[in-house]
């Protein structure tokens, strides 16, 4: 009953940020609702307001799959992704690239399905590229990624809770 | 022909989630302020002294190995990240925490975790409802 379904954001290195949540369900069943585009589309719509008309999947490696949200004023927001490593219930390797990121690179992203007992805890690595931090820093006059202060802020609020 | 850089996807890709719950690039950049500052060890061990009350710098700088300047210029990052503010009359000018720059920091970081937690709070309802067809039929 009193499952810790505690959400975690992290962010090992200035390249990363990792995410990890708690499910009350076998790997299998997770595994699945992020393979099988049936269930990815009833879960995975994103804010309030949001749904996932587009959602195609081709589940082999080298295999691609394409999510596209449709916001409540109209917009929209594609993403291609393309598995790198299958290995059913335990890990999905992929690359994702968004449509506005033109030229801004892609994202390695490593789910990891951890099996604790009938539970499953489900990591989602984000690895980002690692050219140019400093220019980068300097044109978009971001002194720091943004990605290192959910740790720090983590860290904080760890210290004062 | 595609540039691929860190700095750029990760901005964009918080961008995208700041543009996903309304925030502008002025919350943005103040947001950057407040993470810089809130990145180092030295500078959120002040911030956790500060939350007991309000200390002189001297008193700030006790705790750690180094200098009483080191430890200004700290507070005067934290300043301008608007997490902290000094008084101006008193001789001793103590330092004292400000709750609303740490406030939008901790909301900015509530959103993007919203999202996810909306996204995991279906997932879990979905998984309930998979493992219940899952006993029916095993039955």
């Amino acid at each position: 009953m009193s499952l810790a379904k505690t959400l975690e954001v992290t962010t090992p290195s200035d390249l990363e940020i990792v995410v990890e949540r708690l499910f009350d369900a076998p790997q299998d069943l997770v595994f699945d609702c992020y393979t099988k585009p049936e269930l990815v589309r009833r879960w995975l719509t994103g804010p309030d307001g949001w749904s996932l008309p587009t959602c195609e999947i081709d589940l082999r490696v080298g295999g691609t799959y394409r999510y596209v949200w449709s916001g409540p004023e109209g917009e929209t927001m594609g993403m291609t992704g393309q598995y790198q490593q299958i290995s059913p219930v335990d890990t999905l390797v992929s690359t994702e690239v968004f449509d506005d990121d033109f030229g801004m690179g892609k994202m390695l992203v490593t789910l990891t399905f951890i099996r604790e007992g009938e539970r499953t805890r489900l990591q989602t690595a984000m690895l980002f590229q690692t050219k140019a931090q400093r220019d980068a820093a300097v044109e978009t006059g971001m002194t720091e990624g943004m990605g290192t202060s959910f740790a720090a802020l983590d860290r904080l609020l760890k210290d004062i809770g | 022909m595609q540039r691929h850089d860190l700095k750029k996807s990760l901005t964009s890709y918080n961008q995208r989630y700041i543009k996903l719950i309304g925030y502008g690039m002025t919350e943005s950049e103040r947001l950057d302020a407040t993470f810089v500052a809130l990145a180092d060890p030295t500078r959120r061990a002040i911030l956790t002294r500060l939350l007991e009350g309000e200390a002189s710098v001297m008193e700030l700088a006790e705790p750690f190995a180094m200098s009483q300047p080191a430890v200004s210029k700290h507070i005067k990052m934290l300043e301008r990240a608007g997490l902290v503010s000094r008084s101006r009359d008193a001789q001793k000018r103590p330092v004292r925490i400000e709750g609303m720059a740490l406030k939008e920091a901790t909301d900015w970081l509530d959103h993007y975790r919203q999202v996810w937690e909306a996204n995991f709070s279906r997932l879990d309802s979905l998984l309930d409802e998979l493992k219940n067809k899952r006993s029916k039929e095993g039955n």
